[in-house]
């Protein structure tokens, strides 16, 4: 399990959350699941919400 | 003449359990009325992920207590939840300020959103609004006042999701346009 989970903005991001997010050429304003893992230092995968994001979030516990 | 010193309120949502429930529900329903309430919670709730996605983490949008949030997640995810479920809660407890407080832990559902929505309202700057989809929401705040006071009234406004959703495109008119722009691209199309 993750040590956080949480939804953010791009634009909010710092740090190596945002040279991940950069990775992906995502815009300023879309939404992101962060996902924060611990191997030593931090890991952050970032996930990017296509549409709502409750709409995503359903879709994606049933998947 | 308005006193320089006075704050203006900072709007916080308070939510109920049946506003969970309506948001985070996979089913159409079949009534007009209810698909209504559904779409407003899923709206409002959007809302609440949008506005906290860009907010700093120690400030909130929304909260509720932890007997509604847990009622709400077991519903969500049953006594087995998959490992996607349990992410899923963990998104939205980080996206809702949970209050677990053992003073509050031990009063009713219905209790504890009214305690919580007297306690903003009288100790802080903040504007709480309560949503619930239950309409005799109401009555039952009445009747939490009256225990005490039976000339007490409530100071906080109390809404449907419905009346909610109008109430915060006034206020959030861009974040709003935002969460249009995002339902229009909803990767669930929903067809009534």
């Amino acid at each position: 399990m993750a040590l956080d989970i949480r939804i953010r903005k791009v634009k909010v991001l710092q740090g190596r959350a945002k040279i991940e997010a950069e990775k992906q050429n995502l815009n300023p304003d879309d939404l992101v699941i962060v996902t924060t893992s611990v191997n030593s230092l931090p890991e952050y995968h970032i996930e990017k919400i296509d549409g709502d994001p409750v709409s995503y979030l359903l879709k994606r516990a049933k998947d | 003449m308005s006193n320089p010193s006075v704050q203006p309120r900072e709007i916080i949502l308070v939510l109920c359990h049946s506003f969970f429930h309506d948001a985070f529900r996979m089913e159409k329903p079949l009534s007009p009325a209810v698909y209504k309430n559904w779409m407003s919670s899923r709206f409002v709730a959007n809302l609440i992920i949008e506005r906290q996605a860009e907010l700093p983490e120690s400030s909130n949008f929304a909260v509720t207590s932890k007997q509604v949030f847990d009622s709400f997640a077991l519903k969500f995810h049953g006594d087995e939840p998959s490992t996607k479920q349990k992410e899923t809660v963990e998104i939205l407890h980080n996206s809702i300020y949970i209050i677990k407080g053992s003073a509050i832990g031990n009063l009713s559902i219905d209790d504890s959103v009214f305690v919580i929505c007297d306690t903003l309202y009288s100790l802080s700057n903040f504007e709480p609004i309560l949503i619930t989809n239950i309409p005799k929401k109401m009555e039952k705040a009445e009747e939490f006042y009256h225990r005490k006071d039976t000339s007490a009234k409530i100071p906080f406004p109390i809404y449907s999701a419905v009346q909610a959703e109008l109430f915060l495109r006034g206020r959030f008119p861009e974040l709003c346009s935002l969460v249009d722009k995002r339902l229009k691209d909803s990767v669930i199309q929903f067809r009534f």
